[in-house]
């Protein structure tokens, strides 16, 4: 390769680069100064020591080339200070002086290369060859790593929203037609009875091997599916997913067509997902179908938990599984039939619940019975299970079913119009009757603070129809207020509030329902994985759950039912 | 509840609960931004909760209006629930 061509490739690599030259002589330093101007994209110049070290510090320099001898502060000690905190950029040290002990000195500060004096060009551009290589592979690999943090935040990112999709996806999958709402029916003996629903899911990862879906087949008539599939990881959760979606479309067309049997779907799911499952992959499953007005349960529960009741006397019994798990080859199931006339609890749940590691050689199990027979609702016994289970190792999903059982002691009846200063004149008047029932403040003025929640949502969302996003409008362009004057006005529309203390010998309940005439809603939509989080309204139901033990919706959703226990005086 | 301003800065005693409280409180803020304030500091020593109107006006403030909001709250069960429904950083909310 010729010098010319040598040289131009030089530059091409050199031209993005900057050089700090030090050289006290004038003349050396402009001779020089002119060779470099062509070569770096900057040169800066210093006349000694001190002023090349200042100089260094100031400004971002990728190559040093230094004379030694130089007033007030030679080249060697300017390099030890450099070297103090930068032990990478390269320095080329021009130098009449080839002492052995001055050049191990030299080599020990981390001096790259040497030219004599006076200055060679070829060796010059040679020292400057070598010395940026280093440069340059140092650019290469921080290039490299910041490509690298690129692509894993782009990967972050990506996988991120792909588990919010997955998330959003298994939401969408998963139903409870009974979500915040209780069941509301005539018995077979034409007394009006009511069951109340709740349930704990709680996945550890975000597509999780537990899943369920609860279902209304009709008045009064529950399915409740409740599958774990063995195995952690995207395996087990897709068999999950793709079990609670047949279930859900099982559900559905039957409903379309009037016509469900709860053997044609235990038989139908077990073809369906004998197909599906891998050879050494299997998978646990509780179906039970609960006929409230004529007072009887069928389940088919295949390797899950038994299903616990507690009955109208308090003593608990257990529902014990006859199948095996289900796998790629399997027995016709056993469904049974069990009377739950004298039933008013029932606990359905995953082995994340009762196999959970009470310290190191004990399972929730032993305390399961006694927690299941002391809690009177979800939250109770959430409570209690995680006062013993400090950290679940598994998904946790357990159905908390409890029928109203409590007798109304006395109760207290408003009726107010659709107008703001008659909804706090209502929340005043609750109040006052709250005193003679709940002595503590802290607890009424939560309580109330419930209250007012739904009280807002059965005004605007109930009878005056305003829906989510029209309020969250009216909310951003300040008009919320004046907007609800303005309707009210033509609204005859009434508001029933009905506060009571129900109980039994053992407990006493504070009931207060609130009931409006607007055309009701799905109370499933409340499901707080469709709460949208850039809305400004839409948190009034999450607060009032704060406050109560248990919030309940009736079917038409427009009537909620607070309830709070009432510490016994 | 009771309503006091100084400056910029908003101190809600007594409970937060009622439509009534909410609207006070959207009177006074009101106050302040109307004289200006592009900051608010808003203090709740005593109260438990927060309404869903309330929270609704501070959100429109934030998003809507781009008034910068440092609330002070001193009961745990509000900080939770705050805390709960996500809100601890759009109104940086700190412990009194």
């Amino acid at each position: 390769m010729d010098k010319s061509n040598h040289y131009r490739q030089l530059t091409e690599v050199t031209h993005g680069l900057s050089v700090l030259y030090v050289e006290d002589e004038e003349i050396s330093r402009t001779i020089v100064e002119s060779k470099l101007k062509v070569m770096f994209k900057n040169v800066i110049l210093a006349e000694d020591g001190e002023e090349g070290l200042r100089k260094f510090r100031e400004n971002q320099v990728d190559l040093i080339l230094t004379d030694n001898l130089m007033p007030r502060m030679n080249g060697l000690d300017m390099i030890m200070e450099i070297r103090t905190k930068d032990i990478k950029t390269p320095i080329i040290l021009i130098t009449a002086f080839m002492d052995t002990d001055f050049l191990i000195k030299a080599i020990n500060l981390g001096v790259t290369q040497f030219i004599a004096k006076p200055v060679n060009f070829d060796n010059l551009y040679n020292a400057i060859e070598i010395a940026v290589q280093r440069v340059i592979i140092e650019n290469v690999m921080q290039k490299s790593r910041e490509q690298e943090l690129e692509l894993l935040r782009y990967q972050e990112k990506y996988h991120s929203a792909q588990q919010e999709r997955a998330f959003r996806k298994e939401l969408n999958i998963i139903k409870n037609d009974l979500h915040l709402k209780r069941l509301d029916f005539e018995g077979s003996n034409g007394v009006r009875t009511e069951w109340l629903f709740d349930l704990y899911y709680k996945p550890l990862d975000i597509l999780s091997g537990d899943s369920y879906s609860v279902r209304e087949i009709g008045e009064g008539r529950v399915l409740i599916f409740l599958v774990d599939a063995m195995g952690k990881g995207l395996s087990a959760s897709v068999t999950t997913i793709v079990s609670t979606s047949f279930v859900n479309y099982f559900v559905d067309e039957s409903r379309a067509y009037g016509k469900f049997s709860f053997e044609d779907l235990v038989n139908t799911y077990l073809k369906y997902i004998r197909r599906e499952l891998l050879e050494d992959e299997i998978v646990s499953v509780t179906f039970a179908y609960i006929d409230f007005p004529n007072e009887f349960m069928d389940t088919a529960i295949f390797s899950m938990p038994s299903i616990m009741l507690q009955t109208t006397d308090g003593e608990v019994i257990s529902i014990a599984g006859k199948n095996m798990p289900v796998m790629k080859f399997i027995d016709p199931p056993v469904i049974d039939r069990h009377n739950i006339s004298n039933i008013k609890k029932i606990l359905v749940y995953s082995d994340g619940l009762n196999e959970s590691l009470k310290g190191t050689d004990s399972l929730y199990q032993e305390f399961l019975k006694s927690d299941f027979r002391d809690s009177e609702n979800k939250n109770e016994l959430l409570e209690k299970f995680s006062l013993k289970i400090e950290k679940p190792d598994d998904d946790v999903t357990f159905i908390f079913l409890k029928k109203m059982t409590a007798v109304e002691k006395w109760y207290k009846e408003f009726i107010i119009d659709t107008r703001l200063e008659e909804l706090d004149k209502m929340s005043a008047a609750v109040e006052d009757v709250l005193t003679g029932v709940i002595l503590h403040d802290e607890s009424r003025t939560t309580l109330i603070n419930s209250f007012v929640e739904i009280l807002m949502n059965a005004s605007s969302h109930g009878n005056l129809n305003i829906d989510s996003k029209l309020k969250n409008r009216l909310i951003k362009n300040g008009e919320y207020e004046d907007y609800l004057l303005n309707v009210q006005k033509d609204n005859d529309r009434k508001i029933r509030v009905n506060v009571s203390v129900c109980g039994d010998n053992l407990k006493e309940f504070l009931v207060i329902r609130v009931c409006d005439e607007g055309k009701g809603f799905d109370a499933a939509l409340l499901h707080e994985g469709f709460l949208d989080a850039s809305l400004l309204n839409g948190r009034g139901i999450s607060i009032a759950k704060s406050f109560v033990d248990e919030i309940y919706y009736n079917k038409a959703g427009n009537e909620v039912t607070l309830i709070r226990q009432l510490m016994r005086r | 509840m009771e309503v006091k301003t100084s400056g910029s800065e908003l101190t809600i005693t007594g409970n937060i609960k009622s439509i009534e409280d909410y609207l006070e409180i959207k009177k006074a803020v009101r106050v302040l931004i109307d004289g200006g304030a592009q900051a608010i500091t808003v203090k709740i020593p005593e109260s438990l909760s927060m309404t869903s109107s309330v929270i609704g006006f501070f959100l429109k403030l934030v998003r809507a209006d781009n008034i910068k909001i440092d609330m002070f709250v001193k009961d745990d069960r509000l900080m939770s629930l705050l805390d709960t429904l996500n809100l601890t950083t759009i109104f940086n909310i700190r412990k009194m």
